[in-house]
């Protein structure tokens, strides 16, 4: 949708997913949208050195969030919000809509 | 002026950099930790130089080599001082506010003529990472410069209200008092 505004699907998916999830590390978003990590990465840095990513170390993990501090955050988060809306629903249930709430380490997935 | 030693101050690193871009026509205000430091009288010392600039990285680069840096991507690299010098992506902005280039300090020293951030603006520029990220660390600088320096109270409080910050800004308010 904004592939050709941003130059690249990767970037469009980094951008949508971190508007979306509100922060995210390079193997947790390629895994999402089955893509290869080092053009995730490629991208993450890429946003970073523009200004229009930060990122810091999470334990040995770099998490990257859109920057809040960005002259064009507010213009840029509303354009991707709106292209999150106007997402088909298959899409939007596929890739952004990842259990956000907790979830007690140990716990089974199913009742035995 | 002496050149660039082991003993050169962030102030005076500060003075050569802004000097030689001035005189190269380059537009860069130093901005970030570096201005606590200058104004805090280095009680919070800074290890870096952010300058923010319109200008291209290859503009920028034939001046930074003609002091004897080498660049590594947007920063650039001294051999005779830790300390490093990154020009960040612009505009020169805190928060929404843009902030021109006649609008910032200038401040003179041995080495050179300093263009940077004025001290409320410092204080905005600090305060903007506290509001967003509950950076204490930055809290801690913005009062270091507001116990310092004359700032105005009211663009900040203008500031912080079009943010939706002021409740923030009250906890700033009570720090800078306390001292």
């Amino acid at each position: 949708m904004l592939e050709s505004l941003f130059g690249s699907k990767t970037a469009e998916r980094v951008l949508l997913y971190l508007t979306n999830y509100g922060q995210g590390y390079a193997r947790e978003i390629a895994l999402t949208f089955e893509t290869s990590l080092s053009m995730v990465q490629k991208q993450l840095i890429k946003g970073e050195n523009a200004g229009i990513l930060v990122s810091r170390l999470v334990g040995k993990t770099r998490v990257y969030e859109l920057n809040p501090r960005y002259y064009f955050y507010k213009e840029l988060t509303a354009l991707l919000k709106k292209a999150l809306e106007a997402l088909p629903e298959e899409e939007t249930k596929k890739y952004f809509r990842k259990r956000q709430r907790p979830r007690r380490a140990g716990k089974p997935l199913w009742a035995e | 002026m002496g050149g660039i030693t082991k003993r050169t101050t962030l102030e005076e690193l500060a003075g050569h950099v802004s000097q030689a871009l001035i005189d190269a026509g380059v537009n860069a205000v130093l901005s970030g930790g570096a201005v606590v430091s200058i104004y805090s009288k280095n009680e919070y010392e800074s290890g870096d130089l952010d300058f923010i600039s319109g200008a291209g990285l290859d503009r920028i680069s034939v001046v930074m080599e003609g002091l004897g840096f080498t660049r590594k991507g947007r920063c650039f690299l001294h051999g005779e001082t830790t300390y490093f010098v990154e020009f960040p992506p612009g505009p020169l902005a805190i928060g929404d506010e843009l902030i021109k280039s006649d609008d910032v300090a200038e401040k003179k020293t041995k080495e050179g003529n300093i263009r940077l951030l004025t001290p409320t603006q410092c204080v905005m520029d600090r305060l903007a990472a506290y509001f967003h990220w509950g950076d204490l660390q930055s809290l801690d600088q913005a009062v270091m410069v507001a116990q310092r320096q004359k700032i105005s109270l009211a663009k900040l409080e203008a500031w912080a209200k079009k943010e939706g910050m002021a409740d923030k800004l009250a906890i700033f308010k009570e720090r800078v008092k306390k001292k």
